[in-house]
């Protein structure tokens, strides 16, 4: 599943995760941590929507 | 008390840590990003008796703690001076819960599926704007562009005539740059009075715009919004869907005309211009906001009062060495260019995506279309400090 930043529209991509900062592939949007920011312009994780209903 | 006055120091304020600094005045004929960062050479955390007295944060670290620890220091007080407000702006000068139903009613108009609707309208204005002025080969990019394209995205979203936008960009101006109280509360009032009249209209004839979600809206229980209520959050989308945008159009339009290197790297590469923008939003952010303690604390070891006001100026936070190496250099390929220039927290700027959307769409299609100008020989543009700083004129040239 896929969500997008509300902010910038960045995609955080489960099936990727975010391995530049430390978050393997197969890591639930849920799953990651409160402090997580988006890669591209650092909103915070509740900046974050499903991609297809965003 | 006007600009021009001094409050007392509080006796909590050690005198080693008062400097008379006034953020809404940047001396004449110095580069204002050289000035605010000029203030980094002192104390990180200082005081200074302007505005009724406040506290100056110039770090980055200590200006994004604040920013995101509502708790600590609450929103109540979203600018400085405290006092120029006759009313509190819904939903930056509240804090969670009711800033979360506020920004609930305003949310869905801000979703990326929302915007790509507004891109296209933006696309066409900016397109029909450029090549109304590309055969002049030149032009004040603030009267002819930046006053022009985005704010015509925000009269559509709200849904009012574009007739009114000169009445109401001089209302914005007070309220945003109003250097006293009183011009401050005169552009309030001025926005109230017009604001009264179009959210009867919409009571009476509501539309899907966004003026008729808040006014059809409901917060906590399911009550509506007060008038009061409605007016604030009215003027404070006024303020900042028809100031923010245009002034950070005006120092990238700036930056790109004085740097043939980086407007180059933009026309070899397009896809480069996410990244520029963000990397120009770091470099130039413009949101100098405050915020007020909510209890006696100490921060970075200097002990501060409940009431205290503490200015957040996203200006300085940008040009902070300690979180951007070479930090007054424009990097487009720099690693770190997450920036404070929508906040940070709760009260992060809701319209976010759709700035970036009508900056990425403003390089694109200038660059395509004007792909090289400059600053009018012996022209000198004016940049200016306040509330959000601004670019008031920028005459450009280019060969036709």
């Amino acid at each position: 599943m896929q969500y997008i930043c509300l902010s910038c529209g960045h995609i955080y991509d489960e099936a990727l995760g975010d391995p530049d900062h430390g978050i393997p592939p197969g890591t639930l949007f849920a799953d990651l941590p409160e402090n997580w920011q988006c890669d591209f312009c650092g909103a915070d994780k509740s900046f974050f929507a499903p991609e297809d209903e965003a | 008390m006007t600009h021009f006055e001094k409050s007392p120091i509080p006796a909590h304020v050690p005198a080693d840590l008062v400097r008379d600094f006034d953020y809404m005045n940047a001396p004449e004929g110095v580069d204002l990003y050289d000035w605010w960062r000029s203030i980094q050479d002192g104390p990180d955390v200082f005081f200074t008796p302007r505005h009724g007295g406040h506290w100056v944060l110039t770090r980055h670290d200590e200006i994004a703690h604040v920013m995101a620890t509502p708790t600590d220091f609450s929103s109540r007080v979203h600018t400085l001076p405290a006092e120029g407000k006759p009313l509190r702006m819904a939903p930056i000068e509240y804090d969670p819960p009711l800033h979360t139903d506020f920004r609930r009613l305003l949310a869905p108009f801000f979703t990326p599926k929302a915007i790509g609707n507004l891109e296209v309208r933006a696309r066409d204005l900016a397109v029909s704007v450029i090549d109304s002025l590309k055969g002049r080969g030149e032009c004040d990019f603030v009267a002819d562009f930046s006053l022009t394209m985005p704010i015509g995205i925000f009269m559509s979203l709200v849904d009012l005539p574009d007739g009114d936008r000169l009445h109401l960009l001089d209302v914005a101006e007070a309220i945003v740059r109003g250097k006293t109280p009183e011009e401050q509360g005169a552009g309030f009032m001025q926005a109230f009075a017009y604001l009264g009249a179009k959210i009867a209209e919409r009571r009476a004839n509501p539309g899907t715009d966004m003026l008729s979600a808040i006014i059809h809206g409901k917060i906590e229980d399911g009550r509506k919004l007060t008038d009061n209520e409605l007016l604030g959050m009215g003027a404070l989308l006024l303020a900042g869907g028809l100031d923010t945008v245009a002034g950070m159009m005006g120092f990238m339009a700036h930056h790109l005309a004085t740097h043939d290197d980086h407007r180059q790297a933009l026309l070899d590469d397009p896809g480069l211009i996410p990244h520029a923008v963000e990397e120009m939003m770091r470099r130039y952010e413009i949101a100098n906001v405050a915020r007020v303690v909510t209890h006696d604390l100490v921060l970075n070891g200097v002990a501060m009062k409940e009431g205290d006001c503490i200015l957040t100026a996203t200006a300085v936070a940008g040009l902070d060495e300690r979180q951007y190496p070479d930090a007054m250099t424009v990097d487009f390929a720099r690693e770190n260019k997450r920036s404070l220039v929508f906040g940070k927290g709760p009260h992060q700027c809701i319209g976010a995506y759709l700035a970036r959307t009508e900056l990425r769409v403003f390089l694109a299609e200038w660059l395509k279309r004007i792909p090289h100008f400059r600053v009018k020989p012996g022209a000198k543009p004016i940049m200016v400090s306040g509330r959000a700083n601004s670019v008031h004129y920028l005459p450009l040239v280019w060969d036709i």
